[in-house]
Parts: structure tokens; C-alpha cells; sequence
């Protein structure tokens, strides 16, 4: 299973997240894209990053199962 | 209609399944040296197409041959299900065509062009066709295992087409709306083939018994209503982690314990009924249903714990997620199905070797796919804890641990390949063998 990409653009950076795509990494393949698809695909998680934060506060656990966020 | 040629292109699904899974799980592990030899970014979308149309295709050309010998198909209906059959066989080959040229599209689980959903749809259209005439002129359509075969059949469409619906403009502006629609859609259709898996299992059950009775009862009818409110009210656990209205997350813990209550009923009344000496006479065929019954436990406790929102928080997203996937779509619906192509292919009369390499085959499947889920449900504890609770926020270093569960993780698929390839081959053999041709 792969990292949670929701937020990467912001917790990485867009330069960063940009060199990683064109290039990959140790385990990550480079996919040999072209300029214009590294651009979607900055511009497709940055769109996704403005949606929210994938990582749920701290939270009390109700008596039904369910959780109350802090 | 030519049942094993689609007997022979499903379980060759299935076996690519299994190879694809095998070579991607060794690919995640060790990308420094195997990312280019055998890319994980392009085995997996082969793997998970592989499994989908696995069980598709063989929950309905199972179901298919069943009706088949309850009434006979008629041959203007037989028609129009064989040339759904070649539409449906013809596309996958394309899908893996575009897949080996590393052309991908659509969404999670459909990976390839869009433009393929379209002979996908008109091979189920016109499945629905024929299966539907034969199904509205049955005389007696009291059975439950008919009711199941043609809910599946056409809660199927419905969620194929909820699936494409991202195809609108208007839910593709609003990621979350997306996100939402796909995963409720993919859920839903877990339950349509659930359906069809299950309808089998249970005629089946009533072939193997002699007992009209198991499914033609009070008790059965009313688990099938709890069952088909699963179907289209259970996919709540798949979002707990996007927005959704709070009364969601509980109508959907409640309603989502139903179905596996709803099979563990159908079980264990057969069990009751079933003699020693029909045990006996079907031993393989009996053997893989309460395999899945066995696995049917161990995924209801799993389903029950991950539709707690408040223990979900912790394992969404992790390899707890993917233990139970796997262990309803291997352990249950595959289980169940190659108990089906067993009591199709009358693999208790086949020559005591074939009969030998099924049951050695069996064995170790049973054996690697437990050591398999083991691995992926103490990975997905372990993942859930250092994220979830230790707050470790670098991937690899919250992962460090995870890697060396999931080398005997991937030990454990070899042992799965090796054992379903033995039951794949011999069930082969024994469908091509001379006394079944005559038939």
C-alpha cells in the first residue's frame, strides 16, 4: 500500500512532488512522463489538496462506536 | 451453450489473478531491482482486472449452467448469452491488450480506456436479455437461488452504471462527490455478484442435500430482504473517512452485519440436513463450501470490527482493508465458485489422481491463504498503530516494520498460486476429459 497522496503537494512542496513524478525515487518508478502530464498531475493533486486534510484530529470514542473529533 | 469454453477463459482469470498478484507483491517489495523487470504500476491494474472479471465471469457462467439443468435454456436464448459471452471475452482481451502496452484510463478497479465500459455494457444488456426471458418464463421461480441469480444479474447493471457515472461533468467538479460515488458504487457491487455467488452456493447446497425445503422457507426469504438491503445500504464503512451525514455511518453498521448473518443461517441450516453419505459422495465440491464457510467466520469478525467507525478510524486505508477483500473475494467467493466448476465438471467421479492433485491443491491453498490473511491483518494493525497513534508521519519509517510481514506475506501468494494452479490444472483435465464430452 502506497503513502496518502491528499496532501502531498502541501506537506512536500510542488517543486518536490514535481521532481519525484519526472523522475521517481528508489522505489518509486519513473514513469517517463512528459512535461505537459507532470503539470496535470501537479495541478490534479493540488486540486485535491484544497478538498480537505486525510489525516482525522485526535478523537473521543462515543459509547455507540462511533467518534467525536476534538 | 459452450459453458466450458467460458468455464476455461474464467478460471484462466483467475490464474492470471493469481501470477499477476504473486509477481506485483515481490515488484512492491524489492522496486530497486524489479521495477523494470515486472513494473508493479502495470501488473497491478492486470492483477485486480484479472480477479474482478474472475469472479464475474464465473458467477455467471456458473449460474448460467445451474439454470441450465433446473430448465432448459431455450436456443433464441442461448443465442443472445453466447454472443453477450464473446462481447464480455473478446473485451477483456483488449483490456489486457491495452494493459500490456501500458494504456490506462477510468477509475479504481476499471483501469482501462473508458471507451471499453461500452461493449461491457451491451455484453451484460443483452445477458439480461436472455437470462431474463429464460428467468420470466420459469414456472417455478419460488427457489430462492432463482430470485438470488436474477437480483445479482440486475443490481450488476446498476451498479456497472453507477460506476461510470463519473463520466458526468458535474460529479467529477467536486473531488469528494467523486470519491464518494465511486467507492459507494464499487461496494454495491460487491453485493450484486455476492448474489449471484451465493445463489449458486445455496443450489448447490439443495443439489448436494436433496432438500427443496433450504430454499423454499420463511426463514431464507427474510435473510434474502436483509441481504438485498446490504446490497444497497452497506457500502457506509467504505466512506467513513470522507464527509458524510453522521446517521449514515450507523444505518450502515447495522444493516452491513446482515448479509454474512444471512449466509451463516444458509450454512448451518444445510449442515443440519445434509447426510454423512451425500458428505461423502461430494466430498470436493462439499470441501470448498465449508472452506468458504470457515473464511465466512473469520471476514464477518473482520467486517463487524471495520464497520465500527471508531476502530475504522484506524484501519482505513490499511492492509486490514485489503485482508478483508481478499479474504471474502479469495476465500469465500472463490471458494465458493471452485466448488461450483467442481459439482459442474463432476470432479468427485474424475479418476482418483485428478481427485488427489484437487484435495493436495486445496490443502495448501487453505494453508498459504491463512498465513496470507494473517500477514496483511497484523501488517494493517501494525500500519494503523505507528500512523494512527505513534503520529509517525515519514511513509517508509512508519513502514519499516510492515516490509518484513509482508515477505512472508508474499510467500504466502506463491503457496496460494502453487495450490489454486493444482486445482485450476486438474479441473481442466477433467472438464476436457472424454466421459464429460459425451454429456
Amino acid at each position: 500500500m502506497g503513502p496518502d497522496l491528499t496532501n502531498i503537494i502541501s506537506s512536500k512542496a510542488e517543486n518536490n512532488a514535481r521532481t519525484f513524478i519526472k523522475y521517481g525515487t528508489g522505489k518509486m518508478p519513473n514513469l517517463h512522463l512528459n512535461d505537459e502530464e507532470v503539470d496535470n498531475l501537479v495541478a490534479y493533486l493540488s486540486w485535491i489538496d484544497k478538498t480537505g486534510k486525510s489525516e482525522v484530529n485526535d478523537s473521543n470514542i462515543h459509547w455507540t462506536g462511533s467518534y467525536i473529533i476534538k | 451453450m459452450r459453458y466450458k469454453v467460458y468455464l476455461v477463459f474464467s478460471l484462466v482469470m483467475l490464474q492470471v489473478a493469481l501470477l499477476c498478484g504473486v509477481l506485483s507483491s515481490f515488484s512492491f517489495l524489492y522496486p530497486e531491482t524489479l521495477k523494470n523487470i515486472v513494473p508493479f504500476q502495470q501488473l497491478r491494474p492486470m492483477h485486480v482486472s484479472a480477479a474482478l472479471f474472475w469472479i464475474i465471469s464465473g458467477a455467471v457462467t456458473s449460474l448460467l449452467v445451474h439454470s441450465n439443468h433446473v430448465a432448459v435454456i431455450k436456443t433464441a436464448n442461448k443465442r443472445l448469452i453466447n454472443t453477450a459471452a464473446g462481447i464480455w471475452a473478446l473485451t477483456i482481451s483488449v483490456i489486457f491488450a491495452y494493459y500490456t502496452m501500458n494504456k490506462y484510463g477510468g477509475r479504481e478497479y476499471w483501469e482501462f480506456p473508458p471507451w471499453l465500459c461500452v461493449p461491457l455494457l451491451l455484453s451484460w444488456t443483452l445477458l439480461m436479455i436472455g437470462y431474463g426471458r429464460h428467468w420470466f418464463s420459469l414456472k417455478n421461480k419460488k427457489p430462492l437461488y432463482q430470485i438470488m441469480w436474477a437480483t445479482g444479474v440486475l443490481f450488476f447493471l446498476l451498479t456497472f452504471i453507477e460506476q461510470n457515472i463519473w463520466h458526468i461533468a458535474w460529479i467529477r467538479q467536486s473531488y469528494i462527490r467523486e470519491v464518494t460515488m465511486q467507492w459507494k458504487a464499487n461496494g454495491s457491487m460487491v453485493g450484486a455478484w455476492n448474489q449471484m455467488i451465493y445463489g449458486t452456493s445455496l443450489y448447490i447446497m439443495v443439489k448436494m442435500s436433496g432438500d427443496k425445503s433450504i430454499a423454499e422457507n420463511k426463514k431464507v426469504y427474510i435473510f434474502y430482504f436483509l441481504s438485498l438491503s446490504n446490497l444497497m445500504f452497506n457500502w457506509g464503512h467504505h466512506i467513513y473517512n470522507v464527509p458524510t451525514a453522521g446517521w449514515v455511518r450507523h444505518v450502515s453498521y447495522f444493516i452491513s452485519m446482515t448479509e454474512w448473518l444471512f449466509f451463516i443461517s444458509m450454512i448451518q441450516s444445510f449442515k443440519s440436513k445434509t447426510s454423512e453419505y451425500h458428505r461423502h459422495k461430494h466430498l470436493i465440491s462439499y470441501k470448498f463450501i465449508i472452506a468458504s464457510e470457515v473464511w465466512l467466520f473469520l471476514n464477518l469478525l473482520l467486517a463487524i470490527m471495520m464497520s465500527i467507525p471508531a476502530i475504522n478510524k484506524y484501519t482505513h486505508g490499511t492492509h486490514i482493508t485489503v485482508a478483508h477483500a481478499m479474504g471474502t473475494t479469495i476465500g469465500i467467493n472463490t471458494m465458493i465458485l471452485l466448488g461450483s466448476i467442481g459439482y459442474i465438471c463432476k470432479i468427485d467421479t474424475a479418476p482418483v489422481k485428478i481427485k488427489k492433485a484437487v484435495t493436495t491443491g486445496y490443502n495448501i491453498a487453505q494453508v498459504s491463504l491463512l498465513i496470507f490473511w494473517l500477514c496483511l491483518v497484523v501488517a494493517g494493525l501494525t500500519k494503523g498503530y505507528r500512523s494512527c497513534v505513534l503520529h509517525i508521519k515519514d511513509f517508509q519509517t512508519m513502514m519499516a516494520p510492515i516490509y518484513s510481514i509482508l515477505k512472508l506475506f508474499a510467500i504466502a501468494g506463491i503457496g496460494l498460486l502453487a495450490g489454486m494452479g493444482m486445482i485450476i490444472y486438474n479441473y481442466l483435465k477433467q472438464l476436457y476429459n472424454k466421459r464429460l464430452r459425451h454429456e
